[in-house]
């Protein structure tokens, strides 16, 4: 079987090479991991960015809280492993783990002595997410491929009922996180050529994969 | 372990990537001289590629055929008359008066310099190699041609034997006193040379645009920016490029497959 099969160019990255075009991308860009109203965060920085607290009535000047996430590891169709139930990687698809820190500044009572400062409340979540490719093509060689959560898992919170308050609150914040997160066609075709986009991007034996023709 | 990026291109593709590298190798330049008979001829020379056919052949062989060499060439020749030369001896003639003499008279002829301007193309067909490099930082991939295949040259050095012949009528016609003497001078400096002769510069300058012939079909910077910076703060994002290598994969397509890790 060949390669490009029937169309003339194939681009593809694997398993490995999203992984490590993930880790230089969040390494040069960290504050793409960490959020954080003040007084976790006080400015936005190469390091971390700026939110604004949860505005709630008569708590003055809103809640404060963090999001923390290590940066995500990447695992292609066909899974490595097997994957906590229910979660089920089909072909096209990948999964997505990180842990992500959730950090409340929890308000110290009145009456005790540090009252009016707020205390740090942290909790780390081990996070799996399914996720599927997509592409944003403009032109020959130009376009890239990011990525979409489609359901998140987060083991061992009860209630169901706060587990799926939890997961979609994650959900959201990967789809968030993600939609800025881009490989360009540059480091899937390494400018090899200048792809014209007929195909992809699909997932199969652990990769990424485009097809097209080239100018 | 699996390679991390794989790029590859079937023969249609691959047509389209040869001839970007031709583009981009542009016109090359040389000077030298060569013999032409007993003349020494300097030149200078240009040469370009265009079109060609490839044919991918595992495992690393790039077989492009008609690949079309556009040269051209000016010649400068310098042709020592001096086999013109002569001298009109001294005659005395006795009279009544005395003897009268005429003066000894001689001709000297000078070298003259003939350019000869000529510009054709040629057809190659040859088996290249791939080359993968690591050079200064940046990865290269050539196509680098194996031999030097026979250039057929047989009716490129016709023309260029009656552009000599021309450009060396036109140079004499400008030599003072050499009227009477024009066809013998013709006739003696071209039949001082003659198409094996030509074949053989015009061979021994084309080699030197052929021999080593390499076409750049993919360079990268090992270190290079995937995603520009946006200030204030969005640094700019880099990746290493460890390896790569490069050939040909036959299956029920042959492609040019080049694979690289991150």
């Amino acid at each position: 079987m060949s390669l490009t099969g029937t169309h003339h160019a194939l681009a593809s990255i694997d398993e490995h090479g999203v992984n490590a075009a993930l880790h230089a991308f969040f390494t040069a860009r960290p504050h793409y991991l960490h959020y954080g109203s003040p007084p976790f965060v006080t400015a936005s920085s190469t390091t971390e960015t700026q939110i604004s607290p949860i505005a709630f009535p008569g708590v003055g000047g809103g809640i404060s809280y963090a999001i923390d996430l290590t940066i995500p590891v990447v695992d292609l169709y066909p899974p490595d492993g097997p994957l906590p139930t229910p979660l089920v990687l089909d072909p096209g698809q990948l999964s997505l783990t990180t842990t992500v820190t959730i950090t409340i500044g929890c308000a110290v009572a009145k009456g005790t002595e540090n009252r009016g400062t707020v205390q740090p409340v942290s909790t780390k979540l081990k996070v799996v997410a399914i996720a599927h490719p997509t592409s944003v093509y403009f032109s020959p060689g130009v376009g890239h491929v990011t990525f979409h959560v489609d359901e998140v898992l987060i083991p061992d919170i009860e209630p169901v009922s706060l587990r799926s308050v939890v997961d979609c609150l994650i959900e959201m914040i990967l789809n968030g996180l993600l939609s800025s997160v881009q490989l360009p066609f540059d480091i899937i075709d390494v400018d090899f050529f200048k792809i014209i986009l007929e195909e992809g991007p699909t997932i199969a034996d652990n990769q990424i994969e485009l097809w097209g023709d080239i100018t | 372990m699996a390679t991390d990026i794989i790029a590859a291109i079937d023969q249609t593709a691959a047509n389209t990537v040869l001839h970007a590298a031709e583009s981009a190798l542009g016109t090359l330049s040389k000077t030298g001289t060569g013999s032409l008979g007993p003349f020494i001829a300097g030149w200078k020379a240009s040469a370009s590629f265009t079109g060609g056919s490839v044919a991918l052949e595992a495992p690393d062989t790039v077989s492009i055929d008609h690949l079309r060499v556009n040269y051209s060439l000016n010649l400068k020749l310098g042709i020592d008359l001096s086999f013109l030369d002569f001298c009109i001896p001294q005659v005395c003639i006795w009279t009544p008066w005395g003897t009268l003499c005429t003066p000894t008279i001689c001709v000297t002829f000078p070298t003259i310099s003939v350019t000869v301007p000529f510009s054709t193309s040629l057809d190659l067909s040859a088996n290249f190699g791939i080359l993968v490099k690591l050079t200064g930082g940046t990865w290269i991939v050539d196509v680098v041609i194996q031999s030097v295949p026979t250039l057929d040259l047989g009716a490129a050095a016709t023309l260029l034997l009656t552009a000599i012949g021309a450009a060396i009528s036109l140079a004499l016609l400008a030599v003072p006193f050499i009227g009477p003497f024009l066809s013998i001078a013709a006739a003696v400096i071209t039949a001082a040379f003659g198409i094996a002769e030509v074949t053989g510069l015009l061979g021994s300058i084309l080699t030197l645009f052929v021999s080593g012939l390499t076409f750049k079909v993919w360079t990268h910077a090992q270190t290079f920016q995937v995603l520009p910076a946006s200030p204030p703060f969005t640094p700019a994002v880099h990746v290493l490029v460890t390896s790569v290598t490069a050939g040909v994969r036959a299956t029920t397509k042959n492609e040019l497959v080049l694979s690289v890790d991150i």
